[in-house]
Parts: structure tokens; sequence; C-alpha cells
């Protein structure tokens, strides 16, 4: 029994979580295996209200919750099915399904990660990298890893629970997002990124799919499977990465020694996708199409504007319509209506050539950002932004779960633009 | 379940032998006032300079005592009248490394010393065996060699053989393993690396990849063996290896002293005609001098007096004794990484001359100067010598008559299929050998030494 408290305080520790409960040191051995049954009804009941009102992604309860005043069973253990009830199915994946949850432990709400498990090859290589590598990483922009429930059928990775991600975030809000919105968000996106490249780690997925985002408006990278560490040397990694549209130039036309860089085109897609409401290289399934999107706007590349070009396996400059480069303005209307800054990001995060795309680091110092409160840049890598003052997100122009609604900002003109 | 993960967190004391009772210990907090160290090293340096100008012969030993006089007027008037210029080279040398790259590796360093700090574990020796298990210094020393032949006919990349062997040894110092499982567990972490490290791509199934190591474990065998490992290391297999730490570090000389690859191409070019092609190559690709190194971690992580040392010492170790040999500059090179790297000088000069004494008797057991002959296209995938060849072929003949048996006992096994996971785990760790198991293995005619299946696992007897 104190071995089983005492292995339960630790794991609180390695989790890093608090021990919010006052009764959970009080237990002694006669209140075990209590299980506070009414309990569950109240928290099912909150769920409910927090469903009906967490679309809107601005959760007046303001994230509290309601632990305090119940106690939780907490001779439950980490680390075990029974520890965690399904609620709801919330997505599938193609190696995971994810189930929206609850820990019975402490009361929080939690997202499941099903995965498959192949009989032949035992535990697939993506759930061993996303935990290996989610194990070392602990920032505020990344998502958290709390438990792991491993037995002879199944494989469960237990997820902090983040109400929404980018893609849904954007359906819902269609026509683009609210240019400070975005700007908090790519701050974000960039700030996990700066994370993961100083730890020598590609995320080599990035898609709205995979950026979470909270009801606050949190933003949190997720989905480590395809993600690995990166060591300096000519090392190459496999060109089948990253969804096709999110997919930088150079590793379309056959690049294998790509590093930080990779992430960065997919960053700056995402920041065109939000501002724009649209995909910035849309709907093409293969990738000659998807360079041709490419060089409509960047312009064909030739070894004169790309020193090596000519050596990428895939590089067939006959094959190509030729291309002369646009201005990011003509091509993405919303960047004219926006300060010029705005669009110089976003042409230094979308270059052809891999090594002259900004980094994550610099980016961050980029005079788009120079607009948000000035403590964010000192902020330590646990602690959110909206925890600085004067942080929030403002309304969307629009939202399709509520149409009437209509915003009185000078937003609306630009969304009704295209 | 909680019991297991607390037996982590104590951890087995790890001994150490004392330090040698003259080695001179430099103590960061006391600044530049590092001269006995000083001396010590930089005589090492001239002592090796003037080996490498006169030829090796079979006459040349009588000469050493005239070559020790000689070295030590040498290294007094070397240490005197160079240790200020020497230093102020060393200073030089940090300010041209807060450059952006620079910054940016150290930070790279950093993180990987954190990682390393954290998860790093080596087992503990206990007269000739490690701690708490059966398993003897010569057995583990010969699955880490096995580990390197598999990890090449896999075809797998060096990072992976290295992060083998660094979750193999930290499940070791974790875990109370049984000798008979140490090839199924080698082989599990092996897998294990690969999934971390290699693109999915290059994995072969379990199936092949087991069917290629001529080994005749079932995929279930290795399944149930990687949970338990993955649950004993708690899932966090991403450490910092010693292959990390050389790639860090060269790169680090690359960004602080651009000139160093035509000193190592020099070199190359003085050992001899044949290296010729080599020093133009490593002109060419500078990382050809970090493959050097990085065969050189990997032979050392195969000697078991080096299991004691962190890969940062190693990694820096390596890469001292190679400069010291090449540069005449060497000092401030290394006072610069040694003060990154944060390591404790006298450890790393310990971790030193074991890691001298490990890659010369390498140099003796290998045909004349076969390291540092630079052939090009040897350097992307490691061959096996001819001994090693015939190692190879060895267990592949023990392969087809281990199918055999296999044959017999995967029916056995297949019954067993259902037996709870943590039997099998049970006696893995708690280090009580079953009645049956032993029966078992003894029924196949094979000792537990020579086995070269793991037998199946079985509830605990009692």
């Amino acid at each position: 029994m104190q071995n089983i408290r005492q292995a339960a305080t630790d794991a609180f520790h390695r989790l890093g979580l608090k021990q919010r409960h006052l009764g959970y040191e009080e237990l002694g051995d006669g209140s075990y295996g209590e299980t506070p049954q009414p309990h569950w009804f109240h928290t099912l009941q909150v769920r409910r209200l927090r469903v009906h009102r967490g679309r809107s992604n601005s959760d007046p309860l303001g994230g509290k919750s309601f632990q305090q005043e119940f106690q939780w069973n907490t001779g439950l253990q980490f680390g075990t099915a029974t520890s965690y009830l399904n609620l709801e199915k919330l997505g599938e994946g193609t190696y995971a399904t994810v189930y929206k949850g609850i820990s019975r432990i402490n009361g929080h709400l939690v997202a499941l990660k099903v995965i498959r498990m192949k009989t032949e090859e035992g535990v697939p290589f993506t759930a061993i990298r996303e935990a290996s590598l989610l194990k070392g990483l602990k920032h505020a922009n990344i998502v958290l890893l709390h438990d792991i429930i491993h037995t002879r059928e199944s494989l469960t990775f237990v997820f902090e629970y983040v109400q929404t991600d980018l893609a849904q975030y954007m359906t819902q809000h269609p026509g683009g997002l609210n240019p400070y919105n975005v700007r908090i968000f790519m701050f974000q996106l960039l700030r996990g990124l700066s994370y993961i490249h100083g730890h020598r780690i590609l995320h080599r997925d990035l898609k709205p799919q995979n950026l979470l985002i909270s009801y606050l408006g949190e933003l949190k990278l997720a989905d480590f499977g395809l993600a690995r560490s990166k060591s300096i040397p000519c090392q190459t990694y496999s060109a089948e990465v990253v969804t096709l549209w999110y997919r930088p130039p150079d590793v379309l036309l056959g690049s294998t020694d790509y590093s930080t860089a990779l992430d960065i085109w997919g960053a700056g897609c995402i920041f065109i996708e939000m501002l724009q409401g649209a995909p910035a290289f849309p709907g093409v399934a293969e990738v000659f199409e998807q360079l041709q999107k490419i060089w409509a706007v960047l312009g064909v590349p030739t070894e004169e504007t790309w020193p090596g070009v000519s050596q990428l396996p895939n590089y067939k400059p006959e094959w190509f319509l030729p291309c002369k480069p646009k201005q990011f303005r003509d091509v993405w209307k919303r960047l004219a209506q926006l300060p010029f800054k705005t669009e110089d990001l976003a042409m230094q995060m979308l270059l052809a050539i891999p090594r002259e795309r900004i980094s994550a680091q610099n980016a961050l110092q980029h005079p788009y950002f120079n607009t948000l409160p000035h403590p964010l840049m000192q902020l330590r890598d646990t602690v959110s932004v909206f925890k600085v003052p004067g942080v929030r997100l403002e309304p969307e122009p629009r939202d399709i779960f509520s149409p009437t609604r209509r915003m009185k900002s000078s937003l609306v003109p630009l969304a009704k633009c295209w | 379940m909680f019991q297991g993960l607390s037996s982590d967190s104590g951890g087995p004391q790890i001994t150490r032998p004392p330090p040698p009772i003259n080695t001179p210990v430099m103590s960061r907090d006391k600044g530049w006032r590092w001269a006995p160290a000083v001396d010590l090293s930089s005589q090492q340096g001239v002592l090796r300079e003037e080996f490498k100008r006169v030829p090796f012969t079979a006459n040349s030993e009588t000469s050493f005592e005239d070559k020790q006089g000689q070295f030590n007027c040498l290294c007094t008037a070397y240490s005197k009248e160079n240790l200020v210029q020497r230093l102020a080279n060393a200073e030089a040398a940090m300010k041209l490394c807060g450059s952006e790259e620079g910054q940016r590796l150290g930070r790279l360093l950093e993180d990987a010393l954190a990682r390393e700090a954290r998860l790093w574990k080596a087992p503990v020796i206990e007269n000739g065996q490690i701690q708490g298990t059966d398993i003897s210094l010569v057995q583990h020393q010969e699955v880490i060699l096995w580990l390197r032949e598999m990890n090449a006919a896999f075809q797998f990349c060096q990072e992976t053989y290295a992060l083998a062997v660094c979750v193999l040894n930290r499940l070791l110092a974790t875990v109370k393993a049984q000798t008979k499982y140490l090839k199924c567990i080698a082989i599990t972490t092996l897998i294990l690396a690969a999934k971390v490290n290699e693109e999915d791509e290059v994995i072969a199934s379990v199936k092949d990849l087991l069917a290629q190591s001529g080994c005749n474990f079932s995929t279930a065998e290795i399944h149930r063996m990687e949970r338990i490992i993955l649950d004993k290391l708690q899932w966090d297999l991403y450490t910092a290896t010693p292959i990390d730490f050389i790639h860090i570090f060269h790169a680090l000389l690359l960004a602080g002293h651009p000139q160093l690859p035509q000193v190592w191409a020099g070199a190359g070019a003085e050992a001899g005609a044949g290296a010729g092609a080599g020093a133009r190559a490593a002109q060419k690709r500078p990382c050809l001098q970090a493959e050097l190194w990085t065969r050189q971690v990997q032979h050392c992580m195969a000697c078991h007096q080096l299991w004691q040392c962190r890969g940062s010492t190693v990694a820096l170790a390596i890469i001292t004794l190679e400069l010291e040999t090449l540069t005449p500059d060497w000092f401030s090179v290394f006072i610069e990484l040694l003060n990154k790297a944060k390591i404790e000088s006298a450890e790393f000069i310990r971790c030193k001359e074991m890691v001298d004494e490990c890659l010369s008797s390498l140099e003796v057991s290998l045909p004349a100067n076969a390291v540092y002959i630079f052939n090009s296209t040897h350097v992307t995938e490691y061959r096996p010598s001819g001994s090693e060849a015939k190692q190879v072929s060895n267990w592949c003949r023990k392969d087809r008559h281990g199918r055999k048996r296999g044959g017999q006992k995967a029916g056995r096994r297949g019954e067993r299929e259902a037996d709870e996971y943590y039997d099998g785990f049970r006696c893995l760790y708690d280090g009580v050998t079953s009645e049956g198991a032993h029966g078992d293995s003894g029924s196949v005619g094979l000792t537990n030494q020579e086995a070269c299946s793991c037998p199946p696992l079985q509830p605990h007897a009692s």
C-alpha cells in the first residue's frame, strides 16, 4: 500500500502534475477502492455542457476544473486501462483512433490515442518515435503525453485533451481568420518549432490537422509519429514525408538531405492558409502537379536562381510550364490588405532554396511579431503565451455556428472580398 | 508496476575505481590555473608527435630511453614558452565560436548532454560479471560485437547501432537479466533502435530480420521482449549516443576552426601514398574525418573497460587523441571542447588513457595502418574482416541447425502464447531461474552459453 502510494506520488511528479486533491494525502487503506460513483454523473453533466458551448472556442468556464470539489478514485494507477473512461470518438488516423476520455485518477479530460498493433511488426515505429521523442519535450506549444497503457493486445497513449485543431477551426471560421489571431497562432507555431528544432527534432508532418487549438487559443504541435531526430552530418532521410500540400519544393524534387527548413515551408503554407482561408498550394495528387503549383508562384528555378537544383533527381525543366515569379500579394489577395511585413515573413518562409528559408528562431524576431506584447519573447518554455497580460484571441469575422452574428470591425469587408 | 518503476529511480550505485594518485586535477572554478594538467597533456602531445616522425621499426625500441630524455627537455620548453600563447589562442577560438552557427551547435551539445545526464546508465561490474546477473564481460562484449555485425548486415546506419548498445546497457543496468535472454534482448534493442532511427522503408519486417540474423526467435518472443524493454525503460529510448557527440564535436571543430580539414588532409597525405586518395576525398568531404572517429567509437563501445565512461567523454577522448597527432595547436581546441562539454578533467584523463589502449589494440589486431588509410569506397558500409566473416558464417551454420529445433519448439511455444506476459517479465527481472526453463533448454541439447535462442519464457516455478 505504502509502495503504491509512494509510486503514485512519484508518477505524479514524473508527469509534472500537481496533486490537486487535498484528500489524496490523507487517504488511508480503508477508503481504498471506494468509487465515488455519484460524481461521475456530475462530471458527465458538466461535460455535456462543455460540448455545447465548446464549439465556439470561447469556454466561459475558463478551463477551471471542478476537481477541487470532488475526490477522485485515487486508488487507480497510471498505466492501466481501467483508470480512464472512453467518452466519444474524436477521429481516426492512419494508425490510431482517438477518443475523448476522462481520467478516473484526477478527473482531467484526456485524449486517448488507441494505436492499432500489427501482429507481425509489434509496436509500430510511429508509436515508438512519438513516445520517445515526446518524453524529452516539455513545452507549452507541444502536446503533453500523460501516460502510456501497454498491454498484450493494445497500446494507448494518453494525451492532454485539447478541444479542436486548426483544420476544424478554419472550417468553423471560413474565409480567413482574424489577422490578429493569425499572428498569435503563428507565434506559437514558430515557438514550438524553434523548440523542437533546438532539440534537433524535425516534425516532418506539419499540417493544420496536427496543430491542436485549445479553447483559449493555445496552439500545440501534435502527432510526432513521422518526426525524427536529426544528427548533424550527411545523413539522408526519406523524401516521402509531409502531406503533399505542405511539402517543400526541394523535397518534391527528390532531395533527401533536408533539415529544419522542411518544417518552415510547411509553417509558411499554414500561414498563408490561415490568412487566406484556403490552402496555399492545394488540390493535387501528384508530385509534378504540386511542383507546378509552387512554380506558378515562385517561378521555375534554374541553375542560376538556385545553384545545384539541376542535380536533384526530379528536376526536369522540360516538364515544367514556364512560369515567372509573382508577387505574393498578387497570388494571395489577403496579403495586399495587410502591412508589408506580413508578406515579407511569408516570403522568407516560402523560399524555394531550403538553406535560405528563415529559421524558426529568427522568424520569431521578425518585425511581423513586433505588435505582440514584449514579454512574449522572454517566456519560459513551459509557459503559455496566454499567461502574458493582454494576449487573447479576438472574435473571428465569421463563424458557421453562429451565422447571424456579424462583426462590426473593419474585418468584415475583407472577408467579403473573396 | 510501480515497484518496477521505483527500482529505476533508485538505480544501482556505479562503482568507479579511485583516480590515480598523481592525476592532476583541473578544477573549473580555478579558472586558468591548470598548469599541471597542461604539462601532462602537452607532454603526451609532443610524445606522439615525436613518435610519429620516427618510423616504427623493430630496433626503434632501443632508442626509447633517449627519446624520453629528449622529450622531457622538449616539453618543458614547449609548455613554458607556449602556454601563454596557447591560452590566448583558446580564448580567441572561443570567441570565434560565438557566431550564430557556434551558438546553435552549443545548444545542441547542451541538449545532448542533458539527455545523456538523464538517461545514461552503465551496468555495474562485479567479479567479472554484470552485477546481479550471470552475464560475464566476455559474453557482453561478444553480444555487442554481434550487434555490430547484425547492424551492418541489416544495412542500418551507425547511429542505430550506437543507440541499440546504449539501450542494451541501460537495460542491463536497470534489470537483472539472465545470460540465456541476452541475445534476445540484444536483437530486440537493435530492432527498437531501428524503429526509432531508421526510415520505415529501410526497416525490413521483423520476420525477415530474424531470418537474416540467424537466430531462431519467434516474432512473438521479440514482441514480448520489446514490450518489456519499453516498459522498463519507460519508452524513453531517445538518448544521446557517443556517435551523436562525435558529430556535434566535429561540427563544433569545423565551425570554430575552418583550417582543420586541410590539416587532416595533409596528415593523411603524409601517412603514405595509399592514403593520397583518402586525403583528397577528405578535402572534398570533411565528414570523412567524422566517419573515422565514428568507427573508433564503435570499436570503443565493445571495450568493457570503457562502459563506465559516458559517451560524451569517450567521444572527446577519441577526438583529442587524433588532434594530438595531427595539429600542433590541438591544446586550445581541446580546452574549448572540454569546457563546452563540461567534462570532469580527472575522468577525462582516465578515459583518454583507456581509449588510447583500446584503439592501439585495434591497430595491433588489424593489418598495419588499417585504420588510417582511408579508402572512401569503404566508408559508407562496414565490411567485416576475414575473421569476422568466418564468425558470420558460423552464425549462419548455427542457424540451420537451430531452425530445425526451433520447429519442434514452436508448437510448444504456441501453447504458451497465452501466458501472462508478466510471467516472462518476472523471470527476466527477478533473476530467478525457473526449473522449467532450465529443463527446456536442456532438452534441446544446448548449454546456456551456446544457446542461440531464447528459451520459451516460463511462468515462475514458485
